[in-house]
């Protein structure tokens, strides 16, 4: 059986690893820690903003059609991304979460500063146009929501009156994690219900994402049922229930197909065969051992995450030393934080092949590794908000090619 | 032999890289069900920030964390999370001093040889009300807790007679003070596995690893224990044993990992040789020298990775392997941590915190109903056997009686 | 509102002394800050409460009013103060006849100098450079200039003085050639206030201000740039032992280090950039006192003016003299009414409060001896200790979800404790200046959100944007970061960038 190794456990690492076993390989995932999806609103951007200083598009598909060839979803072509977008909504409703969109239009998603948020693929409990929220209601105390600050947001937003309430759940002093679990309990979901069918009773009520992190839809429903209206999920600082939740689900998903998940170990070089990798050096702490294997998936993330790294003036990959689209001599950041622009920083990383390739000097470093996720170039997902979609279609691609079999 | 022993890593250094960004505190079991413990950010990363020699010790809390070290895990900065907490501890407990019940399980390898050879006695006693409730009093530990029973037969004793014939390949075994004294059985299947695999195995003579005094901050005692260790088991090498197999996870880790990185005993060829059984067996597989019969074993059985074992990085190569067995159906449970912890799940002081954050495995544990819950950990097992009723075993407990000999 | 005794222009720790001595004397003040107290100088400095060492060799003066003033500021503001000692080293290359000179200073200016071993040296001080030579043990110690100077503006409120922040002097009111007041502008507009003698004590920003009222004061401007590291590597202050020059000054800070300065001549206050010339000498000259530095992770840079009085024009900055001057525009100038206070130090505001006040009262004609240096602060009222492990104990008393700031261990309750000192439309900016939020590692990644929420809450935001003004707060504390932007901070803005822009979209103004 072909073995795969895929350096990464975010959601390219994750669904690359998938992808590859469902193809029929025998699949070790190795990460050195947790990926973004802990941090991300728990959305799945396909893209917004193509252009820095255009307006949003309300048609990603359409608008991926048009992207410049360097772009990962150009290299992949629009028909794989809507592949892995259904590929990933098909899995991931297996195990309770639904994910809704189609690629042609754009949500907007109310977020815990009380702005809005465009995204391609939404969670079922987030998906509401925020013009329907009548009350936005806190649960806590909780440090990371503050209901007269998204009420306020979306009264300007919507130019209509947004009410806030508060829910005080009995060990207040929690953080997000702590809250879940409460909320998650029967007996406080029901007083959550009921105290919404006192206080806004057939409203639409948007709450922080604090549903629990098992079952969300279900306890959704539940307490919709005892107050006869709609809850929505706004999505803030983490941690993420959100996207613990769809972690969750894709370890399950991979851990059942057979993947081998290793974690805290940190791919540190390669195992050069000449032009083909047979496999990565790999450390624990000071302890360095080998993994070897017969194809290579890197999706490694970017500057957050350690797939890229920098010192004074310079940015590196740090695995492979592969080369990176950065312009020598370009300061990694604007100088106004959050300029619409971007940084040049985060939108450079590996340049590849069409098949997702990493290449120095436009030929593939090696012929067996694969690149996928935030560590590739010719993007920004934070400037654009592509970074979920980019990562969910180039895995889909890059797990199955590492594999084998035809993407 | 005498070792040298340099300083141990400094924890005012290790902070440097967090970034802030929360990871480790959704992966933190403790802080999920109190509010009592800061969380590993803030009790690691930014607690650390602010700790200064010779300057008063924080409160209590940081005795919260139960060692799992799966904020380390999780982290991407490479923050070594759980082994900052660690020498706050030491830092704590230098200053305050440790209670009765930490310092009584922590020293059970003292206890185990008497409670092993008085075992018609040890264990029935230990199953009586009274005698827990009288230990709860006395000396902090919880009635309700799961504790082992004592074997008949040491472990040790069994080594000291067993023969292993000759083969290919040699490894030493450290089986740690549990396998010893209350469940030999797993030491004999580890030994029958690996001999049926054509693998010699030695039994140097060994002390506790000092997994559960380096978790409660008791630096020095683990220091002499894992001493002599080093220097038995560098010994093995020299001998020819090409890896050190090492039946918890727990142990694993002390060994490996804890013994340089916190204890600070400086280099050893022990630390990159140490392996848990499975990583083994895949290694041999791998080389395709794995050749193993087995019978039909009809079993349905769930699988429950270690904290311990998730922290030494080889990931869990058990699951795989059991499958292989005809009849053997494994599925990973990923349901987070038992909340044993070592000692914690032990201690009348955290021993309900403990069942509160085993309550995920045991959810899922009643969900699926499997025959048996399998881990390599001592600690997980008698606390899911607590929590669930579900038996559980070591996985080379499996393979051993599904051998075709 | 509109009149007073004396008005008091800037609220750096030079303005907010004068305003307490003048308060404590009974003189009604009026003192008007134009963004938030310290800052200017005050908040871009070392903070270091000189024990004098530094100039024991070139101006014996300074060195006798640092060490005796060092010892005024510990015992009248014990909790703004941490009493770290300060260590000079000497290395392989730095002249050995500088050391002895130094000693000989210390001790006709009677600052206390004991030689240590370099054994002894860095078994205090592991950190330090294991090659140093030689080692004095000097009575330097660690000062939180924001505190001090809200601690006096506090003090003088309690006196009934009216301190106001967000409020900037834009014109004098004259009478003929006399100045009787001064125009300033806050969020809701111009007002006047009147007073017979105005004090002007505007640090850098002096000169264009007292042109206005037809006065001349010649400031040299000398740019100094600092470094905050992540972690503290001393917990003393660490004097390189060598005739002042650049970056040779580790002081701890709370949990940080910070490592300065450079001098170069600059023309404004405003608009301070730091060179990556600045930063290499930082870094290579921290490196070289404490090694780690060269590889730690660096929080912010910032830099500060030091106003350098300077009657002829020229001369390098730092070879002008540290002392300061009194200017009665009345003698001086033929306008009466206004007072300046130029040059000095920050340990040495006491003094510099004191002698302006002198002046301020005998133009008014009062006859009130300064009780400064005998009276405390608080006067007897329990004290917000400043120490890293009391920030250290509130993780034992407070819940992780009340916990604001991370970082720097700052408690809800710690931020509704000041709100009521906010005035006009408040910023995050003076949360942070009070409480230390938004100073940690993740540099407001965490907390801003937070603080954010709290000032909306509690209806603080009047009616601002909270988009607007956090976006703000971002993009002001992103300047300090800028020059270091690489390595573990690179690290922690691409966080923060995510959060504030791909998760909230402020980059887009937050409406889709
Ligand atoms: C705060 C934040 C909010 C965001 N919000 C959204 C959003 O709402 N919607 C959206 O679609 N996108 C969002 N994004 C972007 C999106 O989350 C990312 O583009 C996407 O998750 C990237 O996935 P990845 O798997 O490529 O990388 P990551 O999730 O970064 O995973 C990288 C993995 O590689 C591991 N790793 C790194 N180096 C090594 C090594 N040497 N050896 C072994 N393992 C290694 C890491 O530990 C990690 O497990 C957000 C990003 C951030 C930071
Ligand atoms: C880099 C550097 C490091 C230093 N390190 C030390 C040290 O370690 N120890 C030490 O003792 N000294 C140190 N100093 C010196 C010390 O910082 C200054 O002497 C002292 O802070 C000056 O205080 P100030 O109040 O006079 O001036 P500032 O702090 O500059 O205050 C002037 C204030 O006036 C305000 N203002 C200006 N114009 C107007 C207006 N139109 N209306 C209203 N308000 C106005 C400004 O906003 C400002 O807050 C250092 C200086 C520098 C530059
Ligand atoms: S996971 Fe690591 S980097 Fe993130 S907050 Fe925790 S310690 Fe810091
Ligand atoms: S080691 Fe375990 S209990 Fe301790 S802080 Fe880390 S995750 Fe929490």
């Amino acid at each position: 059986m072909r073995r795969v190794l895929v350096i990464g456990g975010g959601l390219a690492g994750l669904t690359a690893a998938i992808e590859a076993r469902e193809a029929g390989a025998e699949v070790a995932l190795l990460q050195a820690g947790q990926g973004v999806h802990h941090l991300f609103s728990g959305c799945i951007d396909l893209l917004a903003y193509p252009q820095p200083d255009g307006p949003a598009v309300e048609n990603p598909l359409e608008a991926i059609a048009r992207l410049a060839p360097e772009h990962p979803y150009a290299k992949i072509g629009g028909d794989a991304v809507v592949r892995a977008m259904v590929g990933f909504q098909r899995r991931v409703t297996e195990h309770g979460l639904t994910y809704l969109g189609d690629g042609r239009h754009q949500y907007r998603v109310l977020t815990a500063m009380g702005t809005l948020r465009l995204t391609g693929l939404t969670p079922l409990t987030m998906a509401v146009d925020p013009a329907q929220i009548d009350v936005v209601c806190s649960i806590g105390p909780y440090r990371n929501f503050s209901a007269g600050l998204v009420a306020d947001g979306l009264s300007r937003l919507t130019k209509k009156n947004v009410r806030t309430l508060a829910f005080e759940v009995a060990q207040g002093e929690l953080d997000a994690m702590g809250l879940a679990a409460k909320l998650a309990e029967p007996a406080e979901s029901a007083r959550f219900g009921d105290f919404l069918a006192r206080e806004a009773r057939g409203l639409t009520v948007a709450i922080p994402a604090l549903l629990g992190l098992e079952n969300a839809e279900e306890q959704k429903r539940s307490i919709e049922s005892r107050f006869g209206g709609v809850l929505v999920e706004v999505p803030g600082l983490p941690p993420s229930i959100p996207g613990l939740r769809l972690m969750h689900a894709l370890r399950r998903i991979a851990l059942d197909r057979g993947v081998r998940i290793a974690q805290n170990v940190r791919a540190v070089g390669a195992l050069d065969g000449g032009g083909v990798l047979r496999g990565v050096k790999v450390r624990v702490a000071d302890l360095e051992r080998e993994e070897t294997a017969d194809a290579v998936v890197l999706a490694t993330g970017h500057l957050v995450t350690g797939g890229v790294v920098s010192t004074r003036g310079a940015l590196r990959e740090p695995v492979f030393d592969l080369p990176l689209s950065f312009p020598a001599g370009e300061s990694f950041f604007r100088s106004r934080f959050l300029d619409r622009a971007g940084h040049p920083a985060l939108s450079c990383g590996v340049i590849v092949d069409s098949s997702l390739r990493p290449l120095r000097d436009q030929s593939p470093v090696y012929e067996n590794l694969f690149a996928c996720g935030d560590i590739l170039g010719g993007f920004d997902p934070y400037r654009e908000r592509s970074g979920g979609g980019v990562a969910l279609s180039t895995a889909t691609v890059a797990g199955r090619l590492a594999a084998g079999v035809a993407r | 032999m005498k070792r040298f022993i340099p300083e141990p890593r400094r924890p005012e250094t290790l902070f440097d890289p967090c970034i802030k960004c929360t990871i480790c505190v959704s992966a933190c079991p403790v802080a999920q069900t109190t509010a009592t413990f800061p969380g590993p950010k803030q009790a690691g990363p930014d607690a650390q920030r602010f700790r200064g020699r010779g300057e008063p010790v924080e409160g209590p809390w940081i005795n919260l964390c139960s060692g799992c070290y799966r904020c380390q895990v999780a982290c991407p900065a490479d923050v070594p999370i759980a082994e900052i907490n660690l020498f706050a501890k030491q830092r704590y407990a230098a200053e305050k001093g440790r209670d009765v019940a930490t310092e009584l399980l922590t020293h059970a390898h003292w206890f185990n040889p008497w409670g092993q050879r008085f075992h018609w006695f040890a264990t029935p006693l230990l199953r009586m009300k009274w005698a827990r409730w009288l230990a709860e009093k006395l000396f902090g530990v919880d009635r309700r807790a799961p504790l082992p029973t004592f074997a008949r037969e040491s472990f040790r004793t069994f080594a000291r007679r067993h023969e292993s014939p000759r083969a290919k390949h040699k490894v030493a075994y450290f089986y740690g003070c549990f396998t010893d004294s209350n469940a030999p059985e797993v030491g004999r299947a580890v030994v029958k596995v690996l001999e049926a695999a054509g693998v010699e195995v030695i039994f140097p003579v060994q002390q506790c690893c000092g997994a559960a005094l380096i978790g409660a901050g008791n630096f020095d005692r683990a220091r002499r224990q894992d001493a002599a260790n080093l220097a038995a088991f560098e010994q093995a090498l020299d001998q020819g044993a090409e890896a050190i197999v090492v039946g918890s996870p727990s142990c694993a880790l002390a060994l490996s990992h804890e013994t340089g990185e916190v204890l600070g005993l400086g280099h050893s060829a022990v630390y990159s040789r140490v392996v848990d059984l499975f990583t083994y067996l895949h290694r041999l597989d791998e080389a395709g020298e794995l050749n193993l019969k087995w019978k039909e074993t009809p079993l349905h059985a769930a699988y429950h990775e270690a904290c311990h074992l998730t922290a030494l990085g080889f990931g869990a190569h058990a699951p795989a392997l059991l499958r292989r067995i005809p009849g053997v159906q494994v599925r990973v449970l990923d349901a987070g941590c038992c909340g044993l912890a070592g000692t914690y799940g032990l201690k009348h002081k955290t021993a309900d915190l403990a069942r509160q954050i085993g309550a995920g495995v045991a959810r899922r544990v009643a969900e699926w109903r499997p025959d048996v819950v399998l881990s390599e950990c001592e600690g997980c097992r008698m606390q899911i056997e607590h929590l669930t009723g579900v038996p559980a075993k070591h996985p080379a407990e499996v393979l051993a009686d599904a051998l075709v000999e | 509102m509109d009149r007073f005794d004396a008005i008091v222009i800037g609220g750096g720790i030079t303005g907010c002394g004068v305003a307490r001595d003048l308060a404590l004397r009974g003189v009604g003040v009026l003192l008007l800050e134009q963004h938030d107290l310290a800052h200017g100088a005050t908040g871009r400095c070392h903070g270091l409460l000189h024990s004098g060492v530094r100039y024991a060799v070139k101006d014996p003066i300074a060195a006798q009013e640092c060490i005796s003033e060092n010892r005024i500021v510990r015992r009248i503001a014990p909790h703004c103060v941490e009493l770290t000692g300060g260590l000079v080293i000497e290395l392989p290359g730095d002249d050995p006849a500088y050391y002895h000179q130094l000693r000989r200073g210390c001790d006709e200016a009677g600052i206390e100098h004991r030689a240590l071993s370099p054994a002894d040296a860095l078994e205090l001080e592991p950190n330090l450079n294991p090659r140093l030579t030689r080692a004095l043990s000097v009575p330097d110690a660690s000062v939180d200039p924001f505190l001090l100077s809200q601690e006096n503006a506090r003090a003088a409120e309690r006196h009934g003085a009216i301190i106001r922040t967000h409020s900037a002097v834009i014109d004098f009111i004259r009478d003929g050639a006399a100045v009787t007041g001064v125009r300033f502008a806050d969020d809701e507009g111009e007002h006047e206030a009147r007073a017979p003698v105005t004090v002007l004590a505007a640090g850098g920003w002096g000169m264009p201000l007292a042109a206005k009222a037809g006065v001349r004061v010649g400031l040299s401007l000398s740019k100094g740039s600092l470094v905050i590291m992540n972690r503290r590597f001393c917990d003393r202050v660490i004097n390189r032992c060598r005739l002042p020059a650049d970056a040779d000054l580790v002081i701890p800070n709370g949990p940080t280090s910070i490592i300065g300065t450079t001098s170069i001549t600059v023309a404004s206050p405003d608009g301070l950039v730091i060179e990556p010339r600045e930063l290499a000498v930082l870094l290579a000259e921290g490196a070289a006192l404490a090694p780690g530095f060269a590889t730690a992770r660096a929080l912010r840079s910032y830099a500060g003016v030091r106003p350098l009085f300077q009657e002829s024009g020229d001369a390098d900055g730092r070879g002008i003299t540290r002392g300061f001057f009194v200017l009665n525009h009345a003698t001086r100038d033929g306008v009466p009414g206004l007072v300046s206070i130029v040059g000095g130090k920050l340990t040495t505001y006491r003094l510099m409060a004191e002698k302006t006040a002198d002046q301020v009262c005998e133009l008014l004609g009062r006859r009130v001896a300064g009780r400064t240096s005998d009276t405390p602060l608080r006067e007897g009222e329990p004290a917000p200790f400043y120490h890293r492990y009391e920030r250290l104990a509130r993780l034992a008393t407070t819940k992780p979800g009340e916990m604001v700031c991370e970082c720097e261990m700052v408690p809800r309750e710690a931020i509704r404790a000041i709100l009521s000192e906010l005035h006009g439309r408040p910023d995050l900016a003076d949360v942070q200046h009070r409480t230390r939020l938004g100073m940690g590692p993740c540099q407001g990644g965490l907390c801003s959100y937070r603080g954010l929420a709290l000032l909306h809450d509690e209806g603080l935001l009047a009616g601002g944007s909270p988009a607007a003004v956090i976006t703000r707060f971002l993009d002001q504390r992103f300047g300090g970061i800028a020059p270091v932007l690489w390595g573990d901070q690179l690290r922690e803005e691409a966080l923060n960038y995510a959060f504030y822009a791909t998760l909230f979209g402020l980059d887009r103004g937050g409406d889709a």
